[in-house]
């Protein structure tokens, strides 16, 4: 039950997007009571901080960014998929969390 | 100039009243010129296509008119007017069907309407004009489709790239469709359709319909209106059918052989003329095969002059009534060509010279380049035997030629598809060979089993697998009638059976004991378990006659059956089998799902080792069927053979390997527009990713024969998942779902089910409650939960009208695309948020942007139109910055 809270970063290009998206997903997570840290952003800035997070999610619009991201994210061991394409086209939170949560197993 | 103008007006003024033509003496005697200067500027002429040259001693020429073109014959005028009606008729395209016996000039016609259009200024030039011939497919009806209407990559083995049909090629202009009869059903009413609609889909396309506007003629040597569909035939506006030769009158058949010894003389480097009694014969003859055969007659007669002349027998090439391959005078009977199929590699040859030809008219290999290449050779190494040889080529030319018109159409049934031709003949005439054995007829069916079970061993390289049961022996007459017949098989075909095969032979030929009983020495247990309503027992039934004895048992598996039930079913059977015999083994051979892991369940049930064996197909059946039979075999021989079948099947790679098809969905109708159609456009929009292989097909059903032949066509090339609509058709192993139960939930988890269990490719994921709705209004729920400012549903309407071009332009897989849509729209949000707090600079500056950013006016031209429609909608201008943030990101 006491989980330890999971760090999902959600990517896209600019960042707009993808924080809407990680706000349906923090609420998603508040409403199931799990401890979920759900941050946003540009590509751009993973570089820096891949290694904070558990788990990299990619907005289809960057799917031709994955191989970058999985390649900076691999030394730090954090796992990258593209979200769910239905979850993203409706904006499911609930879908996007549970996609995040199997990822980090 | 002006005296090949003198030496025209003269050419003309002879040629009204001498249509035989004027020799290049008599114009220059009337023009007082000497010989060889008036016969420079007729050739002149006859180079600009104002005159016509006749061979012949002397060669005459005639003025050639430019309004009527004798060569084609008078009786041909009318048709060709009433079709430069239709090519000419400027407000709707009038398709132009030709009928005719073989050999009138059904393609010559064809290609003259197409010059006169371009003469008269009807079409340009470079107005297309294909010419296909659908007979140079017609054994794979599939390819034919395709090669006319284009294929999509992967749409059957083979097809790696995506390539444009000739419809696509002829789009424009005209394209002639020779033997169109030899066009499948289906393919008849894609032409239907793209007549009526102009629009069209290349093979294999499930959605994408392409346009084109074509000019069809087509040609058929058939009833026109018993072999093509009603409503295709219907479509032909103008119908023509031209005489054959023997209607023709006199003067048209001499100009005729002028025209054809004209153009024969054109290959030679000689002059070439013809004997008097020689044209007699030419003219007189019944000639049924037309004007083709009296081409190919013309030709060998001229092979056989030239010859003549490259022997230095005769000066000149002079074609004699000897050359021309008529018997006599005597009326000539198109000669039945039952010999043509006696050696099996003629047969393969001929296929492929008629594979090979794009088009029937196309002439041979010229006999004259082939002539003179063998006697150089000849002369090279000194043979002394040069006439033989020669005489060799001439014969084998005359093969070709002979060959090249093959006694009408082959009938094809069954048996031509599974059992290679030269057996088949073989085995045709088999109960004559056998007629002294049995006084009873033997029957086809008989017959058939042989047949199939002399072409697996074919298949299977035999000498192999020549390890047969010991079975009781057939009685001694069949023995005896067995190993006459493989006698005969070794004599006429080269196929030779080993002494246990004749033996096995001889069982076929016994008259069928009811039933047929399990053989006591089989020792392990084979049971068939597959999907399907009766694919197992069909599967062992075909096995089991093959072997003659049930050697497979089978339990078929419906898909309305649980797997429970069915595992209840195969413990039964197998324990009553256990019960009746003492097996060593029991190998179950399954297809897919989880009947594969079924077998180890058993495993510890009855002390005795079972086998699964997966992906079952027709060569393994068999095989595991012959193996058990063996004495002493082990269940895990049995299995390793059976394996094996399976493998050496696809490594042999030959035509009898089953592809991967393509599944395929057909909606039916009386009408295959109303309907039909209605289902195919909602269906199309039910499919899931996981889905999106699935064809459908709109299929008209006949209301009174109910007539499915197009459906067992398309069977053959798909996989028929489900046939959908409101007429009720019942076909073997597909499921029919009525268009009603669709309306209700569980009409539709019907049509699902088929679908999942039929997906070849099983690890995409499968969420069957939320189908991706089509297009892009997918992400209008996306864009509701997260913009302000955006109608989602407005915005989502614009980007299905006006992304897809973008799509293309960059390359886009399909969920990227939907990325950049959703991109667009949270952007095109900010934008209405920056334009009414006046924040649009800083939205600006938020921009990810390279100074060195370049985009070319294409790129910009792509966006216009999204752009464009965007800010007409919303009100708010797309600033240059926007647009290339989003361009780099989309590249």
């Amino acid at each position: 039950m006491a989980k330890q809270s999971i760090k999902v970063i959600i990517l896209c290009s600019w960042g707009a997007t993808s924080s809407q998206l990680a706000k349906k997903v923090e609420q998603a997570a508040e409403k199931r009571g799990i401890e979920a840290d759900i941050y946003s952003g540009g590509t751009g800035d993973f570089k820096d901080k891949a290694a904070e997070y558990d788990v990299a999610l990619l907005e289809p619009q960057v799917r031709h960014l994955r191989k970058e991201v999985t390649r900076i994210a691999e030394p730090h061991n954090v796992p990258v998929e593209l979200v769910d394409q239905t979850a993203f086209a409706l904006m499911d939170g609930d879908k996007v969390l549970d996609q995040a949560l199997k990822l980090a197993e | 100039m002006s005296r090949q103008e003198d030496v025209l007006k003269q050419l003309q003024s002879f040629s009204e009243d001498r249509p035989q033509g004027v020799s290049a003496e008599e114009i220059a005697h009337a023009l007082n010129i000497n010989r060889s200067t008036a016969s420079r500027y007729l050739n002149g002429l006859v180079q600009s296509n104002q005159a016509e040259k006749i061979a012949g001693k002397p060669v005459r020429y005639y003025r050639r008119s430019s309004q009527q073109n004798q060569d084609i014959g008078e009786s041909l005028q009318p048709l060709v007017q009433q079709g430069m009606a239709a090519l000419s008729y400027p407000f709707q395209t009038l398709h132009v069907l030709l009928t005719g016996e073989t050999g009138t000039g059904k393609t010559y016609l064809a290609e003259h309407l197409h010059e006169e259009a371009v003469k008269q200024a009807y079409i340009t030039k470079d107005t297309p004009f294909v010419t296909f011939n659908c007979a140079d497919y017609a054994q794979n009806p599939e390819l034919l489709v395709g090669q006319i209407f284009g294929i999509k990559k992967g749409a059957f083995t083979g097809a790696v790239q995506d390539e444009p049909g000739l419809v696509e090629l002829a789009d424009g202009g005209i394209l002639f469709l020779d033997e169109i009869h030899r066009l499948p059903a289906s393919g008849q009413e894609m032409l239907f359709y793209l007549m009526d609609k102009g629009v069209y889909r290349r093979f294999g396309e499930a959605t994408r319909e392409r346009q084109a506007k074509v000019t069809f003629i087509g040609a058929t040597t058939e009833r026109s209106d018993e072999v093509l569909l009603p409503t295709l035939f219907r479509r032909f506006s103008v119908k023509l059918t031209i005489p054959p030769l023997r209607a023709r009158s006199r003067k048209e058949r001499i100009a005729l052989l002028h025209l054809l010894l004209q153009q024969e003389e054109g290959k030679m480097d000689t002059h070439l003329s013809i004997e008097e009694k020689g044209s007699e014969a030419f003219l007189r003859y019944s000639c049924p095969g037309n004007i083709g055969q009296l081409k190919n007659d013309v030709q060998i007669a001229c092979a056989r002059a030239y010859l003549r002349y490259l022997n230095h027998k005769d000066s000149q090439v002079t074609v004699q009534k000897e050359d021309i391959p008529i018997e006599n005078d005597v009326m000539k009977s198109f000669r039945p060509r039952e010999n043509v199929y006696n050696d099996p590699v003629q047969v393969s040859e001929t296929f492929e010279e008629q594979g090979r030809s794009e088009e029937q008219n196309i002439p041979l290999p010229n006999i004259y380049q082939r002539l003179d290449e063998k006697q150089a050779e000849l002369n090279a190494v000194g043979d002394i035997a040069a006439g033989d040889s020669l005489q060799k080529v001439v014969n084998q030319y005359i093969q070709d030629l002979t060959d090249h018109y093959p006694e009408g159409a082959i009938s094809y049934d069954a048996w031509h598809d599974l059992v290679d031709e030269d057996l088949l003949q073989a085995l045709q005439r088999a109960p004559t060979v056998l007629s002294e054995f049995f006084s009873r007829e033997l029957d086809k069916q008989s017959l058939y089993v042989i047949g199939l079970h002399l072409q697996n061993l074919r298949n299977h390289n035999m000498g192999d697998n020549q390890l047969l049961p010991s079975f009781s022996r057939a009685p001694q007459r069949e023995r005896k009638a067995a190993y006459r017949l493989a006698e005969y098989l070794e004599d006429t075909i080269h196929f030779k059976l080993p002494n246990d095969e004749v033996e096995l032979l001889a069982h076929f030929l016994t008259p069928e004991p009811e039933p047929p009983p399990i053989p006591n020495s089989q020792t392990v247990y084979i049971l068939l378990v597959t999907h399907g309503r009766a694919t197992a027992s069909s599967m062992a039934e075909v096995t089991n006659t093959l072997l003659g004895t049930a050697v497979v048992q089978s339990i078929d598996m419906p898909l309305d059956i649980s797997a429970e039930k069915t595992y209840e079913e195969i413990q039964a059977n197998i324990k009553r089998a256990l019960s009746l015999q003492t097996y060593q083994g029991v190998l179950l051979l399954v297809d897919m799902g989880s009947l594969v892991t079924l077998g180890d369940t058993f495993y510890h049930e009855w002390d005795l080792p079972v086998y699964t064996l997966p992906c079952v197909n027709m060569p393994m059946v068999m095989e595991a069927g012959r193996k058990s039979l063996v004495q002493g075999m082990t269940v895990e021989e049995v299995y390793e053979s059976a394996y094996k079948a399976m493998t050496l099947f696809m490594h042999e790679g030959n035509s009898s390997q089953v592809p991967k098809r393509k599944r395929l969905i057909a909606t039916v109708c009386f009408t295959g527009e109303g309907a039909a159609q209605l289902l195919e456009e909602w269906l199309a929009a039910q499919l899931t990713e996981a889905d999106k292989d699935v064809v459908i097909r709109s299929v008209r059903i006949h209301p009174v024969s109910r007539d499915t032949s197009i459906l067992d066509q398309l069977k053959d090339y798909y996989e028929i998942v489900a046939i959908i609509g409101t007429v009720h058709i019942s076909m073997d192993e597909i499921p029919f779902i009525p268009a009603w139960e669709l309306l209700k939930q569980e009409g539709s988890s019907r049509l699902f089910k088929l679908l999942e269990v039929t997906r070849q490719n099983q690890s995409l994921p499968v969420d069957n409650h939320q189908h991706v709705q089509e297009g892009y209004q997918a992400i209008a729920n996306g864009l509701g939960e997260i913009v302000t400012y955006i109608n989602p549903r407005v915005f989502c309407t614009i980007l299905d009208d006006c992304l897809s071009q973008i799509q293309d332009y960059y390359g886009w897989e399909d969920d990227r695309a939907l990325g950049m849509g959703m991109h667009i729209g949270v952007l095109l949000d900010r934008m209405m948020h920056a334009h009414l707090h006046d924040e649009m600079e800083e939205l600006q500056k938020t921009m990810p942007m390279h100074k060195d950013f370049d985009h070319d006016l294409a790129e910009m031209a792509v966006w216009e139109p999204l752009v464009n429609r965007l800010e007409e909608t919303f009100q708010v201008e797309f600033k240059h910055t926007f647009l290339k943030a989003t361009m780099k990101l989309s590249r």
